[in-house]
Order: C-alpha cells, then structure tokens, then sequence
C-alpha cells in the first residue's frame, strides 16, 4: 500500500516535471514568434505613419493614434499613450513622451534592445521637421527594423522548434535522472 | 482671452506670464520670444521686458532669457507636434492658433530656386494677441446702408495701420451675416488673404463671423473674389488691404454681378487714398458707394462716412481737388 502511494507520487511528479519542460520550451519558443511577429506590425504601422506624416498632413498625434490601429495590445500602446501624454500633460516634448512611453511599454513586448534604440532615435526628429525628411528617418528606421525582422525569422526558425523539443527532452531527462 | 496662449507656452513662461499684472493682462498686445535674449511684451503701445517673477522692467539684463528647451517646447505646441504639417504657414512666416492668435516666427530660411520654402532653427517667436470685438461695428453699420434702392452699399473703409480695421470688418462680417442690422441676414464671403480677419485653423474660423460667411483662406484677394462669385454667391465680399490691378478687375467684377464690396485700404485720408490710382479709378467708376474713414481713440472707434457720389460732385465743381463732406461721425 505504502510503496503503492510513493510510485504514484513519483509518477505524479515526474509529470509535474515534463509538464513544466514543456511549458519553459512552448514559452521561449513563443518568445522567438512573438518578437518577429511584433517587428512586422511595427514596420507596417510605421509605414502608416509615414503615409499619414507625407501624405495626409495629419497632425502627430492623430497619426499615432491612426498608425496604432490594427497592432495589438502592448505595441500599440507605444502609440496611443505616447498621443495621449501629448495631449494630455502639455509639459513634455514629444521626444520626452516618446521616450517615456518606450521606457514603459518595453518591457511587456518581446522585442530587444536594438529595436527599442532604432525607435528612440526616430523619436528625437519625429514631427519636427519638413515632410521629405520625416519620410526619410520613418524609411531608415522601417530598414533598419526590416533588417531585424530577417534576423528574428531566421531565428525563429533556428530556435523556436528547438525550444519547443528541448523543452520536453530535457524534463524527461530530468525524470529520468531522478529515477 | 488669454486662455489659448497660456495653454501654449513651456510651464516656466506660462507662469511668468499668469504673475504679470492684471491691467497689463487685459491690454497685452504682444509677447516676444527668443532664444536666449530678454524676455519681451508689449502693452498699450509700450513695450517692457519680463522679469522671472512677473515684473515688467527697462533693463534688459534683469529680464527673464527663455532657453532653447523651452523654445523648441513652444514651437512643438505651436505646431501641434507637427512641423511638416505647417509648410505653407512657414512659407507665409507666421502660424494662427486657436483663439485667432497669430505667432510670427523668424529663423534661418529654407531656399528652394531662391524662393523661401520655409524656416529652420527657428529662434524668434511673436505671439500677437488679436482681440475680438463684438459690436464694433454696431454704429456704423446702418449708415452703410442707404442709395436707392436704400440697401447695402458697397463700402472701402480706409485708415492707417494699427486702428482697428481687421476688427471692424470682422464684427461687419458677423453683423450683417447674423442679420444684426434689420433682421437681413446675408450670405457673406470673406477673402482672407492674410487669415487675419476670420483667423482660420485648419480652414475653420476662429472668430465668430457669423451663420452665413464662408472663408477663403490664405488665398491671393483678387483670385479668391473670382472664386467665390463662382462657387458661393455671395451677397457681399469682405476683403482686406486692396490696392492692386488685379483687386480692382475683381471688384469691378464683383459690381458686375451686383455683389456688394466691403474692402480696406491703407491710407491715412481720403486724399491720399485719392492719390492711388487702383483706388481712385475704383471710386471713379462708383463701384464703391460710399467712404469710410477710420480713426481710434480711447472711447473707441471713430469715423465718418462719405458719399462717393457727392465727393465726385464737389471735385466736379472745384475743378480739382475736393473739400470733404462730413456726414458723421461718432
């Protein structure tokens, strides 16, 4: 009876175990998605916001706000609050907002370092100067994040199915250790 | 009054302005800005710099210096974040805000086949606070009506610079498109090439000009008129500042199609208003019923009305210059 109960919490265990591999792989691998996925919807609404800074006249905030649609949660927020402290607070530049917003929202999005100083440094002349050469630092930053974007699929690629595998191998090997 | 331009300046110069005192507040006429140089206003004619506590001093050096930060701040607010959206005011060299308040910029100049295309490293800024008066046309108003047909005549209003034209034509333009005046409410076109008289952001005014106007914005006087004898038909077009050949085809035109003329010229009297050769063909032809001279004072506006007609009458019988006809004044 006894030695019953102690393999069933073993087994219980080694399954806790597995199932937790799994999940650590699925997670990363996920990570892997999400950051190209993400570096895609914001080339996109950085072309949008070009279109509405070139072409549409559209004062800054309407842009971001028009430019955050179609992007979800924690991305578009880079948008939408960086607007909203604009019209809201009146005591920060917009470059000030930028960077606050950025300094807020990065942390819930899966991108890295590189990508956050691509935006910052577009912040700094974003809205402050005439249309051609808004056109052309919103197209060095969509090419530099294109730039990223390659890497990001290619490591997906690379890492994502690994991630997932490895993570079930290796809490297997750990049960197996174990036992 | 001030609302619009206090919401626009950088927290440091907000405050100093809220500490001026309420009587230089009420007569504000101007606020200058620039870069790293004395703070400057001017009010009732006078001008005084700022101190960081609100107080109006003569020496420049005590006065407060905006730094660049803030200036680049103000500029961003003026801008509404969006400098490229404001190629054609920077061109023109000035922006209107809400509230009609108009800011004249002055910087380094971006040419283009040595034409200005517009203003970099923008270092100057002044803000001028434009008064709306209502009423200020409540006295003049039923004496331009009259002639024959005992309707609206048309009208050129002259005066010298600073007294109160752009006002009076604007409470015009309300007046008689509200109808203030007889309960005729007209339809009114304004042609505001300096976007001075309906002071429009965005092609919205920021003046009441009354139910029945319609601005045209930032556009050449002559051509406007044309457009919109076209596009609006109009009962009366209200134009500031004409003079040339072409604002005369226009008004002429505008005759024509017996739309009525409220038009302003520069000049300090009707003899010299006489003396320009576009005006006084104008006023030869009888496309303007009637001459408006403008005056201010501290009790307000002052003018007198005279008929063209009996002013080319008495120049007829002087052989030469005439004697002037007073008819009223207030």
């Amino acid at each position: 009876m006894i030695v019953q109960t102690s393999v069933m919490l073993k087994l219980f265990g080694a399954v806790l175990i597995i199932l937790a591999g799994t999940a650590i792989g699925f997670v990363q691998a996920a990570s892997y998605v999400n950051r190209s996925k993400q570096l895609r919807l914001l080339i996109y609404s950085l072309q949008r916001l070009e279109t509405e800074i070139n072409y549409g006249q559209t004062f800054l905030p309407t842009a971001l706000i028009k430019s955050s649609e179609g992007m979800e949660q924690p991305l578009s927020k880079i948008f939408t609050e960086t607007a909203q402290l604009l019209e809201d607070s009146k005591e920060l530049s917009m470059q000030e907002a930028w960077q606050q917003t950025i300094e807020n929202v990065w942390g819930h999005t899966a991108l890295r370092q590189r990508e956050k100083d691509v935006l910052l440094r577009m912040g700094t002349v974003l809205g402050m100067s005439d249309a051609e050469d808004q056109q052309k630092h919103l197209q060095l930053a969509q090419l530099q994040l294109k730039s990223e974007e390659e890497q990001a699929v290619m490591e997906q690629q690379r890492y994502a199915n690994m991630w997932r595998s490895l993570g079930t191998l290796g809490a297997i090997l750990i049960v197996i250790l174990m036992v | 009054m001030l609302d619009h331009i206090i919401h626009i300046l950088p927290y440091e110069l907000k405050t100093i302005v809220n500490q001026l005192s309420q009587h230089i507040k009420n007569s504000l006429e101007e606020i200058r800005i620039r870069e790293n140089r004395p703070l400057e206003i001017s009010h009732h004619g006078s001008f005084h710099y700022v101190t960081e506590k609100g107080k109006t001093v003569l020496d420049s050096r005590q006065a407060y210096h905006p730094t660049q930060e803030q200036c680049r701040k103000l500029l961003e607010r003026i801008t509404n974040y969006s400098l490229y959206a404001m190629e054609e005011e920077l061109r023109r060299g000035y922006i209107t805000i809400a509230g009609g308040h108009r800011i004249g910029i002055a910087g380094r100049t971006i040419l283009e086949g040595g034409h200005v295309r517009g203003i970099r490293d923008i270092g100057g800024f002044n803000i001028r606070i434009a008064r709306e008066v209502l009423g200020a046309s409540k006295q003049l108003l039923p004496k331009l009506f009259g002639g024959p047909s005992d309707s609206l005549q048309s009208t050129l209003i002259i005066s010298p610079p600073q007294q109160g034209k752009t006002t009076l034509l604007r409470d015009l333009a309300r007046a008689l498109s509200y109808g203030d005046y007889r309960k005729h409410a007209m339809k009114v076109a304004i042609v505001d090439e300096r976007s001075e008289i309906a002071a429009c952001v965005r092609g919205i005014p920021s003046f009441d000009v009354g139910p029945r106007t319609d601005v045209m914005d930032a556009c050449p006087k002559a051509e406007g008129m044309m457009m919109l004898l076209r596009s609006m038909s109009p009962e009366v077009i209200i134009v500031d500042e004409i003079g040339r050949v072409e604002d005369a085809v226009a008004i002429r035109e505008a005759a024509h199609c017996g739309v009525k003329v409220i038009a302003t010229a520069h000049a300090y009297n009707i003899q010299e208003a006489f003396g320009r050769s576009e005006i006084r063909t104008l006023l030869q032809e009888r496309a303007f019923g009637s001459v408006v001279e403008l005056k201010r004072n501290e009790q307000g506006f002052m003018h007198r009305i005279i008929s063209v007609d009996r002013m080319l009458e008495q120049n007829r019988q002087n052989h030469g210059f005439f004697s002037l006809t007073k008819k009223a004044g207030s």
